[in-house]
């Protein structure tokens, strides 16, 4: 042996070995991806049959000569009338993920950290389907997060403040309905150039390149559990929901006012009908006795009564530190508006590749023919029945306890959704035009805005401000990143009650919506119409 | 072909002495050819699975392990290309029998940390620690066994560099060299 070892023979045979290691690993892995067990989705588009393949076509044009002889065409017709023209295959470039620049998710389990910029990853997950069981024992898991969730807060805080300054202050004079202060914007940090003005004259394709973008998605601090998120004002209040593993990211200054007033369509004039007060399970009778229907008291009961959900239950498959009741649906949806809580969009798997939504309000949901983000829900009865909070997944319902809504409850439930009022905006007309003998010229420049150079009013119409279509605005020409799709349009009848914006609340108050709609539709605004802009949305 | 240079080194694997004026110390044994070679083929093989993202068994305890140790400055796909080339390097040196007395410092480096879930990970090395371990904590606590095999291919080699280079001293001073660190130096 110890010849052998001295002998270049071995060191011949090592190299040929580890060689055939290198093509075996890679070819093994082209082959691994794609499968049902990979997280790497295979990005090898099958051949196209070749023209001689696509058959029958022609086999229909098949001729009967006198004789009996069957004649057929054998070429490639298809692709032209004369066979002597060559016809281009077309550019199958649309048809390619896009996917360059972009990693494979993280291996991770339920709990572990998740990096904070998920949009630069995309993949598969190893199953559509949930699991109930955690990843350890329960007192492990406990354990597991109390040693992380500082460290991770630390981080969640520090991450946040690279990305705004949470220390503007509020706009002077300008209130939410019930009187909490408007923050004042743009917050966004700048990174490499020195005015929004500046980073709107340069190209998406330059702001890409130069990592110039200041609007990228807000990912869940923990996506490997995500689930709700409840701000810091209402966990105060209800303790129940503090959860063991992460905090909320955002400064309750940035959040919408706890409790929120609630309007209702059929009682314009008590104004504030909850006068104040949370409504709960407990006091929503002698609230509401007298003053709604029966279905809708019953259907108002129903979204006051919580249930288990995926994180928040009875069982070990838990982020509460005590066993919980669950969550109703106006834990989120305060007096029928929101707290700023936010979970994911249970609209996509694998489950890091769902987006980070905030709650937003059911005000006003009687003018929406079209619900909730991505899934493009048609009716208030259909979003009632499957806002299960099981993040889509009735598999775990059935593991934790069944909500099981049945239909006619759930009916009920859209019964008290559906006299959900926006708030009072005493500016605007019946048709929802500023009253100019009310409004400031700053406020009615604004509105020419809205409805001239800004385009709002092309997706923001109505009585609502909302038109139910949803748009792809192509963020990620900005940014390299995993693209999102299409969203549907937010109705902005009441707007400023419910900071932070957009779907995942990457836009913290008025200004950075004004600034981000800037760049992402290129629309040239000086600062002096964006101020405008901004007067004028604090009017609906 | 291999062979060995005026100062007595061995051209290919660096064993004996490699720097000027240091005398050949033959190591005790020579690496055993079949735990070098079986160290060296799970080294390279493991470490180059951490290159391609999902194929890894070890990608979420690995991975982990170091953004924690790292206190979350590494990414996880980053920690797991550092991780996957360090495993490879080793594993080849180990293969070809190449610059193991280097390659000893950066074994222990690397053991050391597959060693580190047990305590920074207890959650998921153990079902009940310290006796019940999961998995993924019976794959590390196997790793004794991997550095039973690296040291015993190692340490006569390290040992017979160390012996040289101790040598090599004795005999400058025996010959009234001046002292490579000068008093001004020192001050």
């Amino acid at each position: 042996m110890s010849n052998y070892s001295a002998s270049g023979q071995q060191r011949l045979f090592v190299l040929g070995f580890v060689a055939l290691m290198v093509w075996g690993v890679t070819t093994t892995y082209e082959r691994y991806r794609g499968t049902e067990l990979s997280r790497v989705p295979s990005t090898t588009r099958a051949e196209r049959p070749t023209p001689a393949a696509r058959v029958s076509y022609e086999r229909r044009y098949e001729t009967k000569a006198n004789d009996g002889s069957v004649s057929t065409f054998d070429d490639d017709r298809p692709y032209s009338a004369d066979p002597s023209v060559l016809i281009e295959r077309p550019d199958d470039s649309i048809l390619r993920p896009l996917t360059d620049g972009l990693e494979i998710y993280p291996s991770v389990q339920k709990g572990m950290r998740t990096p904070f910029d998920l949009w630069r990853y995309y993949g598969r997950g190893v199953s559509s389907f949930s699991s109930p069981v955690l990843p350890m024992r329960f007192d492990q898991w406990l354990s597991y997060h109390r040693k992380q969730k500082p460290a991770l807060m630390r981080d969640v805080y520090a991450y946040m403040d690279s990305r705004y300054d949470f220390d503007r202050g509020a706009i002077p004079g300008a209130f939410m309905s019930g009187g909490k202060p408007i923050m004042a914007g743009p917050i966004a940090r700048l990174k490499g150039v020195a005015s929004f003005e500046a980073l709107a004259k340069l190209s998406p394709e330059e702001i890409r390149e130069r990592d110039l973008f200041p609007y990228k998605p807000l990912a869940h601090p923990i996506q490997s559990t995500a689930h709700m998120v409840f701000p810091d004002e209402w966990v105060v209040a209800h303790p129940e929901h503090e959860r063991i593993d992460v905090d909320m990211d955002f400064p309750p200054e940035y959040l919408p006012e706890f409790p929120p007033p609630l309007f209702l369509t059929t009682h314009k004039e008590l104004g504030d009908v909850s006068n104040g007060h949370e409504i709960t399970l407990d006091n929503h009778y002698d609230m509401f006795d007298g003053l709604l229907t029966p279905e809708q008291m019953e259907g108002l009961k129903e979204l006051l009564r919580p249930s288990p959900t995926t994180w928040f239950n009875h069982t070990d498959h838990r982020i509460t530190e005590q066993p919980s009741k669950g969550v109703a649906c106006m834990d989120c949806h305060v007096n029928g508006h929101t707290n700023g809580a936010f979970e994911l969009g249970p609209d996509a798997r694998p489950h890091m590749a769902r987006l980070r939504v905030d709650t937003p309000t059911l005000r006003g949901n009687y003018n929406l023919m079209q619900l909730s983000s991505r899934r493009s829900i048609r009716s208030l009865d259909h979003f009632s029945e499957v806002e299960e909070y099981f993040d889509g997944d009735p598999g775990m319902m059935q593991a934790i306890g069944p909500r099981a809504v049945k239909r006619e409850v759930s009916n009920r439930m859209a019964d008290f959704n559906a006299i959900v009022d926006y708030p009072p905006a005493p500016k605007l007309d019946p048709l929802g035009r500023l009253i100019p003998e009310k409004s400031t010229e700053q406020e009615l420049r604004g509105e020419a805005l809205f409805k001239g150079k800004a385009m709002c009013s092309q997706c923001h119409h109505g009585a609502g401000f909302v038109d139910d279509q949803m748009y792809d605005l192509q963020v990620e020409r900005f940014y390299v990143g995993r693209p999102e799709g299409p969203i549907k349009t937010f109705p902005l009848r009441g707007i400023k009650d419910s900071p932070p914006y957009l779907h995942d609340g990457r836009l913290p108050t008025l200004a950075d919506t004004v600034e981000f709609f800037n760049l992402v539709l290129q629309l040239g605004l000086t600062e002096q119409e964006k101020d405008d802009l901004e007067a004028y949305l604090l009017c609906l | 072909m291999r062979g060995r240079n005026a100062n007595g080194t061995d051209t290919a694997t660096g064993h004996g002495a490699s720097e000027p004026g240091e005398p050949e110390i033959k190591p005790v044994y020579g690496p055993p050819t079949m735990l070098r070679l079986s160290a060296g083929y799970v080294y390279f093989h493991f470490g180059i699975l951490k290159l391609f993202p999902d194929l890894s068994p070890a990608e979420l305890i690995a991975g982990e392990a170091i953004t924690r140790v790292s206190f979350h400055m590494l990414d996880m796909s980053t920690a797991l290309f550092i991780l996957a080339w360090m495993e490879v390097l080793i594993g080849l040196c180990f293969l070809f029998d190449f610059q193991l007395h280097r390659v000893f410092y950066l074994f222990l480096f690397h053991q050391a940390g597959t060693f580190a879930p047990l305590v920074i990970l207890p959650e998921l090395a153990f079902k009940f620690a310290p006796f019940a371990p999961t998995m993924e904590g019976q794959y590390i606590l196997k790793n004794v066994v991997s550095v039973a095999a690296g040291l015993t291919v190692l340490l006569p080699v390290v040992r017979a560099r160390g012996k040289a280079k101790k040598l090599a001293r004795q005999r400058r001073r025996d010959a009234g060299a001046p002292p490579t660190v000068t008093p001004e130096v020192a001050r």
